[in-house]
């Protein structure tokens, strides 16, 4: 079975964006500490980061910039609506992955309703009393906390994002940050401890909804979502086209002759990529090719090269497709040729060598950088 | 066998020589939270009493022994009907005749693949989930055993009766691991002691008038 390649960018869950839910039917007691923390917690977060506040029982949203002037109408309006979360959910898009904020005292009488949905992991209980749970502990839950307590939680950066699954492998992406990874034949692109978590990327797999992306928070918190599909292809970087010195230099090498270097204009072995000149005529840059300069020493150059001329595409990453179930991994200064083997689902290592000017399809040749 | 679908998505069977349709199964919990989540008179504290007398477990996992907590149980005659009232103005809940009666066409019905099948791709979601795990725990042969008008609950029904006190009462056969009462409901009626008393082995099934779909 054909891998198929497949595009697709992830978007980490947004540490800032806030859906809050207040309990309208509790004691009067009870709802004025709840307002009291809802009203700290909108003061302090950013402007716009709680987009929307519901009322458990009630599928409607309102305005969570007007709760100051309309806390008693709206508490009038909902504090008949019964404790169920399942209202709230439905009407949150299954593409919102911001985090949710519940608060009041006592049971909501649904939330086992939804015990493994993705939307609980996304959600933080907050009781001032009885707890929101009943009985059963089916979501992270703080019991009489301080605003900065509940900011904490509910701020829960990611520490960890990992893509993984069936026949996976990451074949080009844009965010460094991201790492390859096998792991007893699997391959896992992780990013830890990063700035930025967006990622686009080409990659091949068995099928796109076997990929799935795991994220993991400062909590301990652990989420797993499907990676959304771009219907862009993830856009392959521009050819570089070759000099006519550097096309002949190519033809030559590739069929194992020696070159008169374009760099220095002396004649090199074919296996020159650095010409050994370079330093007593101050050329900075040392690639035979000068086309080269400026390029990534942490990936691929693939050459194309044919009757009218030659181009060179950079492949800034370790992962390098050979095409059919055939990738080359770099490992530092190495790089060795991996197939994936449908029966054990794993990327097995080959005994074929990555060679300079490894011939890909007809007319394209790999180096490693 | 014929069904059509009440508001919530579940399922009520369309007998041939019946004035009525009824509904496959008793009245669930999730499909009361569809109607109290309406702004009305049953709020929080209500269904706390509720749930007290008959505790909840969740539609989409619950095991054998405690499936009838998946239905509505405790609930007086009185809520039952303004149950049925928000599901329609030609739902009721049917009479000790026709109870029986469905009792009686369901117990020759055998569950063939093809209606089944048909069943779970009409049916929202809570009642697919509802009526998988009850084939799976129960396999039964017959729509009567599925249907639980035996093993289920006593439910609701309208008796002939002079008084006010004696216009509801219970016709069923509980599993005798949740009520073990001896009753025969093709010869017993069960009558609490109040209406207004909640009995947590009480639920209800409710019945539509066929008239108003054939009009």
């Amino acid at each position: 079975m054909a891998l198929g390649v497949f595009s697709s960018r992830v978007r980490p869950p947004s540490a800032q964006s806030v859906t809050l839910v207040l309990k309208a039917s509790q004691s009067d007691d009870s709802w004025s500490r709840t307002i009291k923390l809802a009203r700290e917690i909108l003061n302090t977060l950013p402007e716009n980061a709680v987009r929307k506040l519901f009322f458990l029982g009630n599928p409607t949203p309102f305005n969570p910039a007007l709760l100051h002037t309309q806390q008693t109408n709206w508490r009038q309006a909902n504090q008949h609506r019964i404790s169920l979360i399942t209202p709230v959910f439905e009407s949150l898009s299954n593409n919102d992955e911001t985090r949710i904020l519940v608060i009041g005292s006592g049971c909501i009488f649904d939330l086992e309703d939804w015990e493994g949905a993705p939307i609980l992991t996304r959600t933080l209980l907050v009781s001032l009393g009885n707890s929101l749970q009943c009985g059963r502990h089916l979501a992270d839950e703080l019991l009489n906390p301080t605003p900065q307590e509940t900011l904490r939680h509910l701020q829960d950066p990611v520490q960890i994002v990992q893509l993984a699954g069936g026949g996976f492998m990451p074949i080009e992406w844009d965010n460094r940050a991201y790492r390859l990874a096998l792991e007893q034949g699997k391959a896992v692109l992780r990013a830890e401890h990063s700035q930025n978590y967006a990622l686009q990327l080409r990659f091949l797999a068995r099928q796109p909804q076997e990929v799935r992306a795991f994220f993991t928070f400062a909590s301990g918190r652990e989420l797993e979502t499907e990676i959304e599909f771009a219907s862009e292809p993830h856009p392959l970087p521009a050819p570089v086209a070759l000099t006519e010195e550097e096309t002949c230099a190519l033809r030559q090498a590739v069929h194992r002759q020696p070159f008169v270097c374009p760099q220095c204009g002396s004649q090199h072995n074919w296996h020159t990529l650095r010409c050994p000149n370079s330093i007593e005529n101050y050329i900075l840059e040392d690639w035979v090719y000068p086309s080269l300069r400026g390029s990534s020493e942490n990936g691929f150059a693939v050459f194309q090269l044919t009757d009218s001329g030659a181009s060179c595409r950079f492949h800034l990453g370790d992962v390098l497709w050979l095409g059919g179930n055939e990738v080359v991994i770099r490992h530092h200064s190495q790089a060795h040729i991996y197939r994936y083997d449908e029966s054990s689902d794993a990327w097995l290592l080959t005994s074929q060598s990555f060679q300079l000017y490894h011939q890909i399809g007809e007319d394209e040749y790999a180096v490693l950088l | 066998m014929q069904f059509c679908f009440d508001r919530t998505g579940f399922p009520l069977v369309d007998l041939p020589d019946l004035e009525v349709q009824v509904h496959l199964l008793p009245v669930s919990k999730v499909q009361l939270e569809r109607f109290i989540m309406e702004p009305n008179e049953f709020d929080d504290a209500w269904y706390e009493t509720l749930l007290r007398v008959h505790g909840r477990v969740s539609y989409r996992r619950f095991s054998e022994n405690e499936r009838e907590r998946v239905f509505v149980g405790g609930i007086l005659p009185l809520e039952a009907v303004a149950f049925a009232q928000w599901l329609g103005p030609d739902f009721r809940l049917p009479t000790v005749i026709e109870w029986r009666k469905v009792y009686k066409r369901m117990e020759q019905l055998p569950i063939e693949e093809s209606t089944w099948h048909a069943l779970l791709e009409a049916c929202s979601a809570p009642a697919k989930d509802i009526l998988e795990q009850l084939r799976n725990q129960i396999r039964p042969q017959r729509w009567l055993e599925l249907s639980l008008l035996t093993g289920g609950l006593v439910e609701w029904v309208v008796a002939e009766s002079a008084t006010e006190q004696e216009r509801y009462a219970g016709l069923g056969k509980p599993r005798r691991s949740f009520q073990p009462g001896v009753w025969n409901p093709l010869q017993d009626i069960i009558r609490p002691v109040s209406l207004e008393q909640r009995v947590s082995y009480f639920g209800f099934r409710l019945v539509e008038t066929k008239k108003r779909r054939n009009k």
